[in-house]
């Protein structure tokens, strides 16, 4: 039963996935994206990761791929004609990156030493927002606060680029 | 399991420069908007006044031999990471003295410049101090949001917004495989130290994720195959934010670079040193045969650029202690060397809006000073004794030695013949040609504040380097039991063949 | 919480899905196979209360839509920060306090910068 549902949530992104690149439509595509967002939730709710699915869904369906919409429809985007020219060389390198990952995934059943799984049992017993509100302000404070940096510039640098006329001359 | 934080003076105390510099940062970003009409350039001697009060503290932590890991070993403070901390912080001050005209000629968002230089050397003194996996990754992205949008500050310029556009683009992309190759290794070993990711045995997906990491770090310093940003946006950007990018992030790559090889690899010497040597022969040879078809003077020294990153990971390849003083040493000679080239071409740029080489025709007659410091600078980069370069190619090339790397070696003296012709070629346009115009140059104080530091640098390392080695040799202690290449025999497993 | 491999709580969201997406497609489906289809060329212009088209209907998009969503998902990703920490406000105690304070004070420079320089302006 889990793993019907992981096949179907990973066939669905892999599939969404490659039609956004594929579709000629921009908005098409952007739609597409929303579909593979929304089942990256579902996988994050499989692995017990509640608190990340909801922000999975709030920040990255509800507030990137709106600006992705927008700069679509800013920059009035059309329907792409042909593929670009160098697909053939861009398809030839995909392909041997898939083929070393398949390798590395049958490897894996091979090889004598499983990976180590961390510790997840503690995710069961108090849920997953309790646990990331634990360990996100006292083992990993740092890059929590690298993260306040981070949206400051981000911040700055898109009011930087984005704005025409100014308060000041 | 209960997680708990403790966090004493003395731990915040490892943490003061980057405090100082944040809330310098913020105070800078206020007086901007708060103090409309305030002239900006106030706004970068105040930062550099920030600057040096973090450079002192930087100091002192040398010299007090303050150190030690804070937040479960993701952030350390020992010699090396100040090390790179003050050869950050001292590139910031350089660059934002030679930015000062440079800025003059916005008409707006001159503030804000100076608030994003500070705000990527925020992140690139994080980088040096990074210590897993975890904490690479957010201080590298941070380091790199800055440039994105410096790179891209003239939105009026066709080649500045392409250059911004293009950096970014495979920016991201390298983020991409930075985080799939973190993804890979965290799934091997289950933990991001650096030095718990020490893992006896190499299975597929631990070189896989190992490679894909390289691949970004490979991406930031600028190393063939993954230089293909460079000359497009060393190009476009404003020449200032150039410097910048030519010299720090290399920096704090390499701070990381030198962590990640010298602690996590260790065991893995001889898969690796093929590596380092593959793409040190790569970069070397194509950085320098490109260079010389170059008209452009950022363009050539994009290309110089990536052959100096082919010679510094020749002390890479070497994997001792010797080789990381080495690439130490370098590149506190390529600072110097490189942040004055940069400063005559701002300054020449500024001047007669032009960065084309045939421009420099006759800069002796029109400025004998900037003639002379350019010719120092490029000589320097080339390795011309009793110059900095000369030194720090001396200290490279005997690393190799002692681990007979006699091909790597032998290609980089051949590279230094070759790199010599287009230096040359800049040095007689400057000597021998005669200028179009032939009215005289004079640049402004911060200018010749950069020239000077820049001369007196390359200078004083080429002709009286024991100080500095002394304090490179001190910043690599902890390498001390690096083994050779012949010490080691891990199991390899890789996915072809056995 | 369960611990089962696939939290059962979450079943219902699933078939919310399936009638909402099940909802509209028989309704299209209905109405496709049920309607006659009798196109004709008038019938296809755009309407615009009787009298004939003039223009397109297209402008450029304002900018000042994409500077409201650029901040509003970086104040979106702080919001996400805050809710664990809200969650566990009282174990993480005056330490928590501070660092959160700490964070919200970095982005509040940010928040009086935009207001500064007018990307809050709607005009």
């Amino acid at each position: 039963m889990e793993l019907f549902f992981f096949y179907y949530l990973a066939g669905v992104i892999i599939l969404t996935a490659l039609l956004v690149v594929a579709l000629r439509n921009p908005i098409y595509s952007a739609l597409s994206l929303l579909i593979m967002f929304f089942h990256v939730a579902g996988l994050y709710v499989t692995l017990h990761a509640e608190f990340l699915a909801a922000v999975q869904v709030i920040v990255y369906a509800g507030a990137i791929l709106v600006l992705y919409l927008f700069v679509v429809m800013l920059l009035n985007v059309k329907r792409e004609d042909r593929y670009h020219p160098q697909f053939p060389i861009g398809a030839f390198l995909g392909l041997v990156i898939i083929t070393e990952v398949l390798l590395l995934a049958f490897r894996r059943s091979e090889s004598g030493t499983p990976p180590m799984p961390p510790a997840g049992s503690v995710a069961e017993a108090v849920g997953n927002t309790e646990t990331i509100g634990d360990v996100l302000y006292t083992t990993y404070l740092f890059p929590f606060e690298v993260a306040s940096l981070i949206l400051l510039v981000a911040m700055i640098g898109a009011i930087v680029l984005a704005k025409r006329d100014l308060f000041e001359a | 399991m209960t997680f708990t934080l403790t966090l004493s003076g003395a731990d915040l105390l490892l943490l003061l420069p980057e405090m100082l510099l944040t809330v310098w940062l913020c105070v800078v970003l206020t007086m901007d908007f708060a103090m409309p009409r305030l002239p900006k350039d106030r706004l970068a001697y105040l930062s550099v006044a920030g600057l040096a009060g973090v450079l002192a503290n930087l100091v002192w932590f040398d010299l007090a031999g303050i150190g030690g890991t804070l937040f479960a070993h993701m952030f350390v403070v020992d010699r090396l990471a100040v090390f790179f901390k003050i050869f950050i912080v001292g590139t910031t001050i350089l660059v934002i003295l030679a930015s000062v005209d440079y800025v003059r000629r916005f008409r707006f968002f001159k503030g804000e410049y100076y608030f994003l230089v500070l705000m990527s050397a925020l992140g690139m003194m994080f980088m040096a101090s990074a210590n897993d996996l975890l904490s690479v990754f957010i201080t590298l992205e941070f380091s790199t949001f800055g440039f994105y949008v410096l790179v891209a500050y003239l939105r009026d310029d066709v080649a500045s917004n392409e250059a911004g556009l293009k950096f970014f683009i495979l920016g991201v992309f390298a983020a991409g495989l930075l985080a799939y190759g973190i993804s890979l290794v965290y799934g091997e070993t289950g933990k991001l130290v650096f030095s718990d990711i020490a893992s006896p045995s190499a299975t597929p997906g631990l070189v896989i994720g190992f490679l894909l990491i390289f691949a970004a770090l490979g991406f930031k310093i600028g190393a063939v195959p993954f230089h293909s940003w460079i000359p497009d946006t060393y190009h476009g950007a404003p020449t200032p934010v150039t410097a910048f990018l030519s010299i720090a992030p290399k920096g704090a790559a390499f701070a990381i670079l030198i962590r990640m090889f010298f602690v996590s690899l260790a065991a893995f010497k001889p898969a690796w040193v093929l590596l380092l040597v593959g793409a040190s022969i790569l970069s070397m040879t194509y950085g320098n045969i490109v260079a010389i078809a170059q008209r452009n003077i950022k363009r050539l020294l994009a290309y110089s650029g990536i052959a100096q990153i082919g010679n510094i990971l020749i002390g890479l390849a070497a994997g001792t202690k010797m080789g990381g003083d080495a690439i130490l040493f370098y590149l506190l000679t390529y600072l110097f060397a490189n942040l004055g080239a940069f400063a005559i071409v701002i300054a020449v740029g500024n001047l007669i809006r032009s960065d084309e080489i045939e421009d420099y025709n006759g800069l002796n007659r029109r400025s004998p000073f900037l003639a002379f410091a350019m010719l120092v600078f490029l000589l320097s980069l080339a390795g011309v004794p009793p110059l900095a370069g000369f030194i720090g190619k001396l200290y490279i090339f005997l690393a190799a030695i002692d681990e007979g790397l006699y091909t790597l070696i032998a290609v980089g003296l051949i590279n230094i013949v070759i790199s010599m012709y287009y230096y040359l070629v800049v040095v007689k346009k400057m000597y021998i040609n005669e200028p179009t115009d032939p009215s005289p140059l004079t640049i402004s104080p911060p200018m010749k504040v950069v020239v000077y530091a820049g001369l007196a640098g390359t200078l004083f390392l080429g002709i009286y380097p024991q100080p500095a080695i002394n304090w490179v040799v001190a910043a690599t202690l902890m390498f001390s039991n690096l083994a050779g290449p012949a010490a080691a025999a891990p199991t390899l497993v890789l996915p072809i063949g056995g | 919480m369960s611990n089962e491999a696939v939290p059962l709580n979450y079943v219902p969201i699933l078939v919310f899905l399936v009638v909402a997406v099940g909802f509209g497609l028989v309704t299209l489906l209905a109405g496709r196979v049920l309607r006659p289809s009798r196109p004709y060329k008038a019938k296809l212009k755009a309407y615009e209360s009787g009298s004939p088209l003039f223009s397109d209907a297209r402008l450029q998009f304002p900018i000042r839509y994409y500077i409201i969503a650029m901040l509003f998902v970086i104040f979106d990703v702080e919001i996400v920060f805050m809710f664990p920490w809200a969650v566990e406000f009282r174990k993480l105690g005056l330490l928590g306090l501070l660092e959160m304070g700490f964070f919200i004070g970095i982005l509040l420079v940010g928040f009086w910068y935009a207001w500064k320089k007018g990307a809050l302006e709607w005009d």
